[in-house]
């Protein structure tokens, strides 16, 4: 569903992303880790053809990103660090114009339907945005992916920042969209949350894919002793 | 398309900005509209009271000359008989007046009426453009005209620019470009909508507001002239929205783009105009206004240096038509003065040519450079639909020059001869097209 092949991107010389293969399934979770720099949300860029690769593929649903970019963005959300609305509409008013650019047009009841799917609390959907909290626009996100059907979700660090209760919530709702058979590939510093989350576990560093686990496979030590002796490297 | 323009009215619905323009254009074409209207009523005045004055004078001889030949009445001196055409045409409040009337849309742009008039009376030895009191008026050359094509050409883009400029680099700003630009939208696209609403909004608004005011006030802009008008208004609001749009295509902040806007503006209505005039004044410089007023006193004084020699060349020209023998005083006096006054009137023609043909030459490239700046270009249009451009007021001169050709054909022969009017003929006394 997510696939990348050879994927290379060089920005004035000094090399972002490294020949990066990359194959992300359906009802799975992948998290992305490295350090700041290492790659991460320049590889979801380039999935978001936000940026062209320097050689390689980037597909999505098998369709190369860059010669189809507006067919792939049809089956992808994506929600980013800190995702923005718009503040002075509610949380039903903004889901109803993102949907609407994906061509989906939802009245106010469907909307409240998503939106209490990505469990934001009712007494909040009428409400402006500008007074949402980030975990609270992290779940309008979540409820633009499940309103689109959404087969490829793409996160960018979507935890940084949540208090721990809200980054659980997240979590939960990432893994009702994996049984939704979407394919996940989440950026992340969260080693716990990726353990607990993830299907399989990706290491960068340098641009390259230096490591890849399978999360059932391995203790949360375990993890942290492989991401730290790379981060050495 | 329909969920952008939704999306964006529920967007500017919330904006203090739009709210407050929703209050304020309507507000600044209903003024500028009452002003233009107070404008043409006072000219229409003016031109009423002109009319009745003059016909009241003629009505007056008529009823004058019907007296003394019932014998009911007497005049004293011959300044005081009716029947003379000199009294008819010379004297007094005698003469006709030319009018450049206002046009149906006139209300719109006083142009050039502050500087230039819309009548003058012609006497035979007069052909003089007259003035209402606006330019007297110190608050009036100290601000200017408030008028339609003031807010439509100075104020609107403002507006424009207020609603255009940060369409897509607020998004940046607010961190919604982001997700913007993962959605299965060209970004281009969602700028093109969001700048087609918000153009239909507000050209909505001004034409909406332009049509109710004007039909408060009379004006018909459901005329081909109106449709004009109002098709011209669409397509510069849409100008500048293209304007906004070039900017917003560019990766800039809001800050650049307000300030780049801005300058556009001042540049497009203030620099350019400004350097059209240094550059059409230096190519074509039209001589000091001082040269002309010494021009016209030397020409004064040489004909009356000249004076009884000129009159004999006149003769010499005209046997025909002056009468020999026992005539009245006046007659010798007034045949003399008209000979004068016809040669200063040929000779100053002539000067001023000098200063006539640098202002075509003038105008002509002025016209050519215009376009250099749409504002220039519509308020000159703007102008021409009203009728207070400087070409069709300057066309009142040659009115009257030749509605006073007219008079002088009509007149002087009766004078020359001394044949008086009867009461029938009051009605052969010629009136401007």
């Amino acid at each position: 569903m997510i696939q990348a092949l050879k994927l290379s991107k060089t920005y004035n010389g000094s090399t972002a992303v490294n020949a990066l293969d990359l194959h992300i399934n359906k009802s799975e979770i992948y998290c992305l880790l490295g350090a700041n720099g290492a790659g991460k949300t320049t590889t979801i860029n380039l999935f978001l053809n936000l940026t062209a690769p320097s050689s390689g593929i980037a597909k999505i649903a098998g369709l190369d990103v860059t010669t189809n970019p507006l067919e792939t963005k049809q089956k992808l959300t994506y929600i980013p660090e800190n995702l923005m609305l718009y503040p002075k509409l509610t949380g039903v008013e903004n889901l109803q114009f993102f949907c609407g650019l994906s061509g989906i047009k939802l009245n106010d009841k469907e909307a409240e339907i998503y939106l209490k799917e990505s469990g934001l609390q009712e007494d909040a959907r009428h409400k402006r945005v500008e007074n949402y909290s980030k975990g609270m626009r992290q779940k309008v996100g979540i409820a633009l992916a499940i309103a689109r059907s959404s087969e490829v979700l793409l996160l960018d660090e979507p935890t940084s920042g949540l208090d721990p209760a809200a980054s659980n919530d997240f979590a939960n709702l990432l893994t009702d969209m994996k049984e939704r058979g979407a394919a996940i590939l989440m950026a992340t510093h969260d080693l716990f949350r990726a353990k607990e989350t993830g299907t399989r576990i990706g290491i960068m560093n340098k641009g390259r894919l230096v490591e890849e686990l399978k999360a059932e496979d391995i203790t949360h030590s375990d993890l942290e002793k492989i991401y730290l002796n790379h981060m050495k490297e | 398309m329909k969920d952008l323009f939704l999306f964006e009215w529920r967007h500017i619905r919330n904006s203090g900005s739009f709210l407050g323009m929703l209050v304020i254009i309507p507000l600044l074409i209903g003024f500028s509209l009452h002003l233009g209207n107070e404008r043409v009523n006072q000219q229409l005045e003016t031109i009423s009271q002109l009319r009745e004055m003059e016909e009241t004078f003629y009505y007056d001889k008529l009823n004058e000359l019907k007296a003394i030949e019932a014998g009911e009445a007497e005049y004293n001196a011959w300044w005081q008989n009716p029947a003379n055409p000199l009294v008819l045409a010379q004297f007094n409040q005698a003469g006709r007046h030319v009018f450049l009337e206002p046009k149906p849309l006139s209300a719109l742009a006083s142009g050039q009426l502050d500087i230039f008039p819309y009548y003058g009376k012609v006497t035979l030895t007069t052909a003089d453009p007259l003035r209402d009191n606006a330019l007297e008026n110190p608050f009036m050359q100290v601000a200017g005209s408030f008028d339609f094509a003031f807010v439509l050409v100075w104020l609107i883009p403002l507006f424009v620019i207020v609603m255009g400029y940060n369409v897509i680099s607020s998004e940046r700003e607010n961190g919604t470009y982001a997700l913007l630009q993962s959605q299965p939208i060209a970004i281009k696209k969602i700028l093109f909508y969001k700048l087609l609403f918000r153009f239909l909004v507000i050209s909505g608004l001004i034409v909406i507001s332009l049509i109710l005011w004007a039909l408060v006030y009379g004006i018909n802009v459901f005329s081909i002239s109106g449709l004009q008008l109002i098709s011209i208004v669409l397509l510069y609001i849409a100008f500048w929205f293209c304007l906004c749009a070039i900017f917003n295509l560019y990766q800039t902040s809001s800050a650049v783009n307000a300030v780049g806007l801005a300058g556009l503006w001042v540049i497009l209505l203030l620099v350019i105009p400004a350097l059209i005039s240094l550059i059409v004044s230096t190519v074509h410089p039209i001589p000091s206004r001082a040269i002309w007023i010494t021009e016209q006193r030397a020409i004064q004084q040489d004909v009356q240096a000249q004076g009884e020699e000129l009159f004999d060349l006149w003769l010499v020209d005209h046997p025909e038509e002056f009468l020999e023998g026992d005539t009245p005083q006046f007659y010798q006096s007034w045949v003399r003065r008209l000979v004068w006054a016809e040669n200063i009137a040929e000779r100053e023609q002539k000067a001023e040519r000098i200063f006539e043909e640098p202002r075509i030459r003038q105008s002509e490239m002025a016209s050519r450079l215009r376009f250099l700046s749409p504002p220039m270009a519509l308020q000159t249009w703007l102008e021409r639909k009203a009728g207070s451009d400087a070409e069709r007021l300057r066309s009142l001169d040659q009115e009257l020059k030749r509605f006073q050709s007219e008079w002088q054909v009509f007149f002087l022969p009766r004078f020359y001869r001394l044949d008086f009017f009867t009461p029938d003929e009051f009605d052969l006394i010629p009136r401007p097209s």
